[in-house]
């Protein structure tokens, strides 16, 4: 059985902690990168919102309190990424085209708030679906590769891989299972 | 059954961790036990979601091994059916064969963490070429895309033979994005140095032409941005190739992310500039260039780096600004540095480190943390680094006044030092004096000449060195005078788009709805000011300055004091900010009139924002004033264009402003027919933009306002439809929008309104379930922002009207606890803007209620207690604005409250005479006063016919208390007589 660590935020806290320092640099480069690339920057620009981002974040961590309830990280890091990809539009005078006039609300016609929810959400299973596979049998990895994301159904699946339903179905729990796990210890107190 | 299975067993069961028999006994029970079947089935569902989001991934195959293998794989799905791979060992795939037309793969060299470089052939030329794959997905706009590919051309134009340029590029068939340039074989620089022990000069040699190529992409437009050893690759002839020219965040291989083991940085830290620390990336040109060249020339020449990059960020960020580059003579290590090798063109210091005073000034002057103070351009570094190998002497120290001085003063030793051995010899050898006296004579007159001469030189020397470095301060002065005053202009200029774009609309915007930003946005507003008063002075007649100013203005009154969203309370920093916004109008007005259009259109938004302010605050009269310029405004701009969905939209919101201040004063009358046209135009807006949602959203506004007008008329049917309108045009709205503050406030309303309506229709079951789901809306919106002043009176208003309701069908006990809680969220709110003139009169509404349901229950003396308080209320409201009919409503309603208040305390019994006789007459005075007020109300038409009778009631009141008979004070009030 696996044990669930704490929480990567927390570890993160510790500036000593290069195993997490490491994992926090798998998913959050990535994800800040592609965030900002997906809000309009190009690679150099992206670039810079990344090392402006995980400079702040190596800076402010240690002050971060540690609270399940009040789901500040996530938050803060949204804000932080997403002013500075405002600041970038300013300097190339990318100037938003109206204001609201009369309730005072631009009215919203996308929401990049939605847009780095997914991509948090992605850039973190993609990650932990990647550490899970490294603990299972590639056997019982492919079931539920087969199985899960590509949908073949289960007889195909038995004979390719020469297994028995039964193994198919355990295989999706046990993984999923972990994956929520893992997914649980990554992003524990972000939100 | 009595053997069910525990969740641990149904978990053991589907994990397959249990053994065969007993997962036959476990499986058999679940095929005859419902319950059982039912919490396994939950237990398997309880992933979904994370399944589904994981199908939505859309991995492919390869995806899944980059994975594992520790790589990233695309972050844009990318779809086709690879079949799937598995072998954990196998060697990372080649990409299809057509993924590069014109090109053939044959292996690849590198995998990072943003990018794949393959190797491969032209097919055309037959040349081996590296080909870098960006691993992000597509570029979300067509015009960063054209940038790019602007960026691509430019980059491409840079053909010099120590520039590895780029000379295709193209998009692979799943949308990323790649360049192919000359593949070079050779070493990083960083490799070369250890593998080629160079001395000083090999060294310089190598640089200067490194710094060469800068320069030359310098000066066709390209600034590197990211120098740095892994980036310079020199081939097996010692030629220098940069790599990543313009590109290089782009495509720098990541080996070292910056945040590595031991939180030590590494990676492209230690050649930032310190304006790149600053994180200012207007402030990054080729002088950024120049300090990341300086930084090469140390680590080329020392081994090491010019401070501390170890350790914490923040600290090694502070080194790269602040600290001041360790000399590199001290600096230099023998096992990294260049090598001692033979003596350099201008001999060594004494220390034998190879690396002397001058070449020490290059560097450092290369290192300035101020742009203004390096070399202004590579071309300049290099020139130095060639004056220094050439013997020739260097730039660097032409300006250095201290570096001059200590020259003269070394040219000058010498001859002082004679001069002093001669007269120390005479002083101390008077024998020698007796018998050499005339050659000691001559040699003491020679060697005073020699020192008087000496003595010249210096103090020539010396003046003439102080006069420089006098003249080197004020021409250093007068340059940063004039930089801090360009500087300074630009920073102006700036500052109001700044503000005016980022800071107010943006920021304010993405936190205005977020909990908890209330202390972000006072800030915002009090740095706002203090740059729009900096502006406003200096700003001139130019009409864009102005706009933009007046604009901002308008904007920081909004966050100060728009009633209609969430504001931060402070309604006469509203009103003055508005004031400013519109004077600075005027002023554009009557200077230009290129755009009239606009500027009409925000002179009415500002009219009626004084307006909105001005009704809120009680003041209906003037605010209406303000309206009816703010329509006349827009009727004019919609004549220019008489079609425009936004011109007739704002027209609808300036009728439905002139009506609800109608609304206000109750002249349903006058309201409806100006509703009724602000809904029209409205519709006539959202025909023409049906997919608008500001026009959406107007549009169940002015059904609101009509629904309120119709029941204010008594059409009860109508205005029941109304609001049902309201609520199902704000559950449209929510279905698209789920997050929607304003929709969830809409559909409160709705609720509220038909709750109203099924109270005077006498269905209370319906009333109190649509008050209640209208009270947990308005529960939810000001829990998630208690600054917000809207939201909290909308929740107050909301207990004080359930607590009428409550108190009307005898639930007295709950409408006393939603009063409690009315008050006491009304007088919070009062404290934070004591200005508010309608939360004071809120505040004595809800209390007069209170007050008179406590009667009710016959709890007098706490009655009295609160009566009295919402009398106080009043007092100060009287005070302000003797004449609001409101005001005088309310004020009439709690004098007749408190009448009764002190004819039920006259009649309790534990009082003597004179005290009773002495409440008596203080009921009498209540009354007098009530009625007072009751007939100034009839006589404004404030009170519909239906309430007249409360005149003779009062008077009848009156007369009791002043010929009190038994019964009198035992007359049980009836509650809806005091409301």
């Amino acid at each position: 059985m696996h044990t669930t660590r704490a929480s990567l935020l927390i570890r993160i806290r510790n500036r000593q902690d290069s195993a997490a320092w490491t994992e926090f640099d798998a998913i959050y480069r990535p994800l800040l990168a592609r965030f900002a690339a997906a809000s309009g920057a190009n690679p150099t620009e992206a670039e810079d919102v990344v090392q402006h981002c995980m400079t702040a974040v190596h800076q402010h961590i240690a002050s971060f309190e540690y609270d399940k309830s009040k789901g500040r990280f996530k938050g803060w890091l949204k804000t932080l990424v997403a002013n500075r990809i405002r600041n970038l539009f300013r300097d190339r005078k990318e100037k938003r085209a109206d204001t609201a006039a009369f309730s005072g609300l631009a009215a919203k016609e996308q929401s990049p708030e939605d847009l780095f929810d997914k991509i948090w959400m992605d850039e973190h299973l993609k990650y932990a679906l990647g550490q899970v596979r490294g603990e299972v049998e590639e056997k019982t990895f492919l079931a539920f590769k087969l199985y899960v994301i590509d949908e073949r159904p289960v007889e195909e699946i038995c004979a390719e891989l020469e297994i028995n339903a039964n193994q198919v179905h355990k295989a999706k729990y046990r993984i999923t299972r972990r994956l929520a796990e893992k997914m649980a210890e990554l992003t524990d107190g972000a939100e | 059954m009595s053997d069910c299975l525990t969740r641990d067993e149904i978990e053991r069961l589907q994990g397959g961790e249990v053994a065969d028999e007993e997962e036959s006994r476990l499986r058999a029970h679940l095929a005859s036990c419902p319950t059982c079947a039912e919490a396994a089935s939950q237990v398997a569902d309880r992933f979904n979601d994370l399944l589904n989001h994981i199908r939505d991934l859309q991995l492919s195959g390869a995806d899944l091994d980059a994975l594992h293998a520790g790589k990233r794989p695309s972050s844009e799905p990318r779809r086709g059916t690879s079949p799937p791979t598995g072998g954990r060992s196998k060697p990372p795939a080649l990409p299809p064969t057509d993924a590069f037309p014109g090109y053939e793969v044959t292996r690849e060299i590198h995998h990072g963490g943003q990018g794949v470089v393959y190797q491969a052939i032209q097919h055309s030329t037959k040349r081996k070429v590296a080909i870098k794959v960006l691993l992000e997905g597509p570029y979300a706009s067509r015009s960063a895309r054209r940038r790019f590919e602007r960026e691509i051309d430019l980059i491409a134009g840079l053909k010099h033979p120590d520039i590895v340029s780029i000379f295709d590029s193209g998009v692979t068939a799943d949308g990323r994005q790649f360049y192919v340039m000359d593949f070079v074989a050779g070493l990083r620089l960083e490799q070369y140095v250890k593998e080629h022990r160079l001395s000083l000069e090999s060294a310089l040699k190598l640089f200067a032409r490194i710094t060469d190529a800068v320069n030359f992409a310098h000066q066709r437009g390209v600034i590197h941005r990211d120098l740095k050893p892994w980036n310079i690759v020199v081939d097996a002839e010692g030629n220098p190739k940069i790599l990543d020219f313009g590109l290089a965040k782009t495509m720098v291989d990541k080996v070292d992310p910056l945040l590595s083991v031991s939180g030590q940085v590494v990676g492209t830290l230690p050649y930032m500039s310190p304006e790149q620390t600053r994180g200012k990336s207007e402030e990054i040109d080729i002088r950024t260039d120049v300090y990341a060249l300086g930084v090469i020339l140390y680590e080329l020449l020392t081994g090491q780096y010019p401070y501390s990059v170890m350790g914490e960020m923040a600290e090694v960020l502070n080194n790269i600004s602040h600290t001041a580059p360790k000399p590199p003579s001290r600096a230099w290590d023998p096992d990294r540095g260049i090598s001692l090798g033979e003596p350099s063109a201008r001999g060594r210091s004494s220390r034998g480190c190879p690396i002397d005073d001058e070449i020490e000034t290059i560097i450092l002057k290369s290192l300035s943390k101020e742009r203004e103070r390096r070399y202004q351009s590579a071309g300049e570094l290099a020139r130095d680094v060639r004056h220094y190998l050439a013997g020739e002497p260097i730039d660097a120290k032409r300006d250095s006044g201290w570096y001059v001085l200590r020259k003269a003063m070394r040219r000058h030793k010498l001859a002082l030092g004679a001069a002093l051995t001669i007269v120390l010899l005479i002083t101390t050898s008077a024998v020698a004096l007796m018998f050499m006296y005339n050659e000691v004579r001559q040699l003491w007159e020679h060697s005073e000449e020699q020192t008087k001469i000496a003595q010249l030189d210096r103090d020539r020397a010396l003046r003439a060195e102080a006069l420089a470095e006098e003249q080197t301060r004020i021409a250093q002065t007068d340059r940063d005078r004039a930089l801090r005053a360009e500087a300074l202009a630009k920073q102006r200029f700036n500052e109001v788009r700044e503000l005016a774009n980022a800071f107010i609309f943006d920021f304010h915007d993405k936190i205005a709805d977020l909990a908890g930003s209330v202390p972000a946005r006072e800030l915002l507003v009090k740095k706002a000011l203090q740059y729009l008063g900096n502006l406003r002075e200096s700003a001139g007649d130019d009409p864009n300055l102005l706009r933009e100013l007046s604009n901002a203005y308008k904007k920081v009154g909004d966050v100060q004091g728009n009633p209609g969203i969430a504001n931060l309370g402070d309604s006469a920093g509203a009103l003055e900010s508005y004031r400013r916004g519109r004077a600075l109008l005027d002023q554009v007005l009557a200077a230009d009139l290129s755009s009239e259009s606009d500027d009409l259109r925000n002179c009415a938004v500002l009219e009626d924002c004084i307006g909105d302010l001005l009704s809120f605050q009680g003041e209906a009269e003037s605010a209406l004033d303000y309206y009816q310029k703010g329509k006349d405004l827009f009727e004019r701009r919609l004549s220019l264009n008489p079609e425009g969905a936004k011109e007739l939209h704002d027209l609808a919101i300036s009728y439905s402003r002139i009506g609800t201040n109608h609304l206000r004063r109750r002249d349903y009358e006058g309201a409806l027919p100006q509703l009724e046209k602000s809904y029209e135009y409205c519709r006539q807006a959202s025909d023409r933009a049906p997919d608008h949602p500001q026009y959406r959203y107007d549009l169940t506004i002015a059904t609101e306002k009509i629904a309120d007008t119709q029941m204010g008329l008594g059409k009860l049917d109508d205005a029941m439809a109304s609001y049902r309108q309201v609520e199902s045009l704000n559950r449209d709205i929510l279905r698209d929008d789920p997050d929607s503050a304003r929709a969830k406030r809409g559909l409160g309303i709705g609720y509220d309104g038909q709750a109203k309506l099924h109270y005077i229709n006498e269905a209370f079951d319906k009333a109190a379930e649509c008050f209640d789901r209208s009270l947990k809306i308005s529960e939810e919106l000001a829990a998630a922002d208690p600054m917000n002043a809207q939201a909290q009176r909308d929740l107050y208003t909301a207990y004080g009207a359930i607590g009428v309701f409550y108190s009307e069908i005898d639930r007295r006990e709950d409408a006393v606890e939603l009063f409690k809680k009315g008050v006491r969220i009304a007088e919070a709110l009062n404290e934070a803007d004591p200005a508010s003139a309608l939360t004071w009169l809120d505040l004595a509404v809800i209390l007069g209620n209170y007050g008179s349901t406590l009667l009710d229950m016959n709890r007098t003396e706490e009655g009295l207690d609160v009566l009295t308080r919402a009398n106080r209320t009043l007092n100060e409201l009287r005070r302000r604005d003797p004449n609001n009919p409101r005001v005088q409503r309310n004020f009439a309603i709690t004098h007749r409250s408190l009448g009764h208040a002190h004819r039920d305390y006259a009649g309790l019994e534990n009082l003597t005479d004179n005290e009773r006789q002495s409440h008596m007459k203080m009921a009498a005075d209540f009354f007098r006063q009530s009625l007072a007020e009751f007939e100034k109300c009839r006589d404004a038409g404030y009170l519909s016919e239906g309430e007249l009778f409360i005149i003779d009631e009062t008077r009848k009141a009156i007369a009791e208390c002043e010929n009190p008979s038994s019964e009198a004070a035992e007359t049980d009030p009836a509650a809806s007589e005091r409301n």
